[in-house]
């Protein structure tokens, strides 16, 4: 008697269940959590990100976006700019700090009277900059380093790194000093 | 819960039980696969769409992502007609023109994640009645601590899933719909089962009614080899031996009475030419010296009581045998009784109280052997006064015989009217036959007026003493005809 009615009653809790669980289920597309997908698009920019150096160390700051790309400065109007974010990018780099910057014990190595930078266009996914100093003095190897990371953070920024992982940048100046295409030391 | 089991305990028979138990085995059964494809299948609709739409919408999106903020509205323009569909793109306080979805929507939280996250998000959500899907996907920006976070400028596109909640609904249906086709197809099988099942069941019930009201011969037609069939078999070999058994038996006690009829029958002739030679004995016995003249009377005593005994026997043997009958008559009860006192002497001994013009129709002879045998034991064993009393209505006659003996010992009273049980004188000599009672109880009942028998009891009074009573179904004039 209490075993044939515990198995009924065990149907009916069991039927009862799906029927909660047809309910709870039913009714066609429901409206859901956020879901997270795939990674969203990279490379809108925002910013310039420059290089300036902090007690021996390099240590990337923000600054403004031009309204448009800017041309270098000076005797630069004709030639041709392949990369206006990276030369955006040069081009406040070479303005050196501002002046919250300086207060902050920010410097830059790079000689500021007279100096601009051009990026030229890339052979085999490395990137060249030619900095003109106005003495014709060549760059300490922190400069160089602070020309290499502000081009590739502007380079990465703008979603655009080639191939490999780390863009590859070779720094020309004046001095015809042979300097072959490296990465970024700072960048990650 | 308790009642619930005592309701389908009691109030369930075997039938709606088995079927209540295949439907919802069917039931359980479809639903759980019906739940479980709908489940999937819906997933499958949900995650089919979400990739369809979104993944197209990032891929045109990420043409756009490469801008340099702020945009100008023909950029946020271009780029919400690039995601296509219903979509908007914004970069601040900026929107694209000529969208029209309509931003309350988009669910706070999901403007929240936009902001923080740095995924392509969705939500479902119901808009104005209809299933929307809302596609959010952000633009990342390069940080100066070598991240990316979302830059502000988002695109959002809303795709109806009309189409896809049509799909489901459809599915849901075709769920429900084979859901109550197995039920019915469930209901019929348990119908069917319950059928070969119940009607041998019906079949055992029906044939041990038949048996238990005395049809011995009653035998349940075997059918197929399975377990009802062994319970049919195995009630049908109970039966037979029942039968065997009882049928044994009855022969055996039918035997047993032909043998005492038959005994009695025969002794009847020898008795009566010794009762004959006996009576010559007794006149002759004051002649006879002492010692033969007691002989002689005790041998005619002896006789007189063997007659009696076989007479007794014979009585008995006729009841059994079903070949007593009564022979009817109207008579006045009152007078019959005072006939059958005054004939035994015993009018002087009984204070009887007979009202006149009680009149029955019953049979004297009958009337007259039962009253002389509940007096005469009432004169034996119990001490008078003996009274008698006759008591009328009109469907009953009631005699009562009182006596201020002992009365009757309690383990005495159920079998006073078994054959040749003695009461008091248990195995010795007695006058009586031990027949008598058990006469005059068969007497009684052999009186029968449709639904009315007669009866005999025997109790004691609560005074002291036994009292016999006799209850006669009173049968008036013509109505016994």
């Amino acid at each position: 008697m209490t075993k044939r009615n515990g198995l009924l009653s065990t149907l009916a809790t069991a039927v009862v269940g799906a029927v909660v669980a047809t309910l709870v289920v039913s009714c066609g597309i429901r409206p859901s959590v956020v879901i997270h997908g795939q990674g969203a698009p990279q490379g809108t920019v925002t910013s310039l990100i420059v290089y300036l150096v902090d007690h021996d160390t390099l240590r990337a700051v923000n600054r403004p976006l031009p309204p448009t790309s800017t041309p270098p400065p000076r005797d630069t109007a004709t030639i041709y700019t392949p990369y206006p974010n990276a030369q955006d990018a040069i081009n406040a780099l070479m303005a050196g700090p501002t002046a919250s910057e300086a207060a902050g014990g920010l410097t830059s190595e790079l000689p500021s009277n007279g100096a601009a930078g051009y990026v030229l266009s890339g052979e085999g996914g490395v990137y060249q900059v030619f900095i003109k100093t106005g003495d014709g003095t060549g760059l300490s190897q922190r400069a160089v380093d602070q020309v290499v990371c502000t081009v590739s953070a502007s380079f990465i920024s703008n979603g655009r790194q080639p191939g490999d992982n780390a863009v590859r940048v070779q720094v020309l100046d004046v001095s015809n000093q042979k300097r072959s295409a490296q990465t970024c030391p700072a960048t990650p | 819960m308790s009642r619930l089991r005592r309701f389908m305990g009691v109030a369930w028979g075997l039938r709606p039980r088995l079927v209540v138990a295949f439907v919802l085995i069917a039931a359980i059964s479809a639903s759980a696969a019906a739940g479980a494809i709908y489940v999937t299948a819906r997933r499958t609709i949900e995650n089919d769409a979400t990739n369809a739409i979104v993944l197209p919408m990032i891929d045109r999106v990420k043409d756009y992502a490469h801008d340099r903020m702020p945009p100008s509205q023909g950029t946020l323009d271009s780029l919400a007609a690039a995601a296509g569909g219903n979509s908007i793109a914004m970069y601040k306080d900026m929107r694209s023109q000529h969208s029209y979805l309509d931003l309350s929507a988009i669910t706070p939280d999901m403007r929240e994640q936009m902001r923080t996250g740095t995924t392509v998000i969705w939500q479902r959500v119901d808009y104005r009645g209809s299933p929307y899907m809302i596609i959010g996907i952000p633009t990342l920006a390069w940080q100066t601590d070598a991240t990316w976070k979302a830059s502000g400028l988002e695109v959002y596109a809303m795709v109806n899933m009309s189409d896809q909640q049509n799909a489901v609904e459809e599915l849901a249906s075709s769920a429900w719909l084979y859901g109550a086709l197995a039920a019915l197809f469930a209901l019929i099988v348990a119908l069917l089962a319950a059928r070969g099942v119940l009607r041998p069941v019906r079949q055992l019930g029906l044939t041990a009614r038949q048996l238990g009201q005395g049809d011995l011969s009653a035998r349940l037609t075997v059918r197929g080899n399975d377990e009802m069939a062994e319970l049919s078999r195995t009630f049908n070999n109970t039966a037979a031996a029942l039968e065997h058994y009882v049928g044994e038996l009855r022969r055996m006690e039918s035997d047993a009475r032909r043998f005492v009829a038959d005994v009695s029958h025969e002794l009847r002739t020898p008795l009566a030419a010794m009762t004959a030679v006996t009576d010559v004995l007794d006149e002759e016995a004051p002649q006879l010296g002492d010692d033969a003249g007691q002989a002689a009377r005790l041998v005619s005593q002896e006789t007189r009581k063997l007659t009696r005994l076989v007479e007794d026997l014979m009585e008995v043997s006729r009841f059994d045998a079903g070949a007593a009958k009564l022979a009817l008559d109207d008579i006045d009860v009152a007078s019959a009784i005072g006939a059958t006192l005054r004939v035994r002497g015993w009018l002087g001994k009984v204070q009887a109280e007979l009202p006149a013009g009680v009149i029955a129709r019953l049979d004297p002879r009958r009337l007259d052997v039962i009253v002389a045998n509940l007096v005469g034991n009432a004169l034996k064993h119990g001490r008078p006064p003996v009274g008698l009393r006759l008591w009328a209505n009109h469907s009953w006659i009631e005699v009562r015989v009182m006596d201020n003996g002992p009365g009757l010992a309690p383990e005495v009273l159920p079998h006073v009217f078994d054959r040749f049980y003695k009461a008091e004188f248990a195995r010795t000599r007695s006058e009586g036959s031990g027949l008598g009672l058990a006469i005059a109880w068969e007497n009684a009942r052999l009186h029968v007026a449709g639904p009315l028998h007669g009866s005999l009891e025997a109790a004691n009074r609560p005074e002291g003493g036994a009292v016999f009573t006799l209850r006669l179904p009173r049968v008036v004039g013509e109505d016994s005809a």
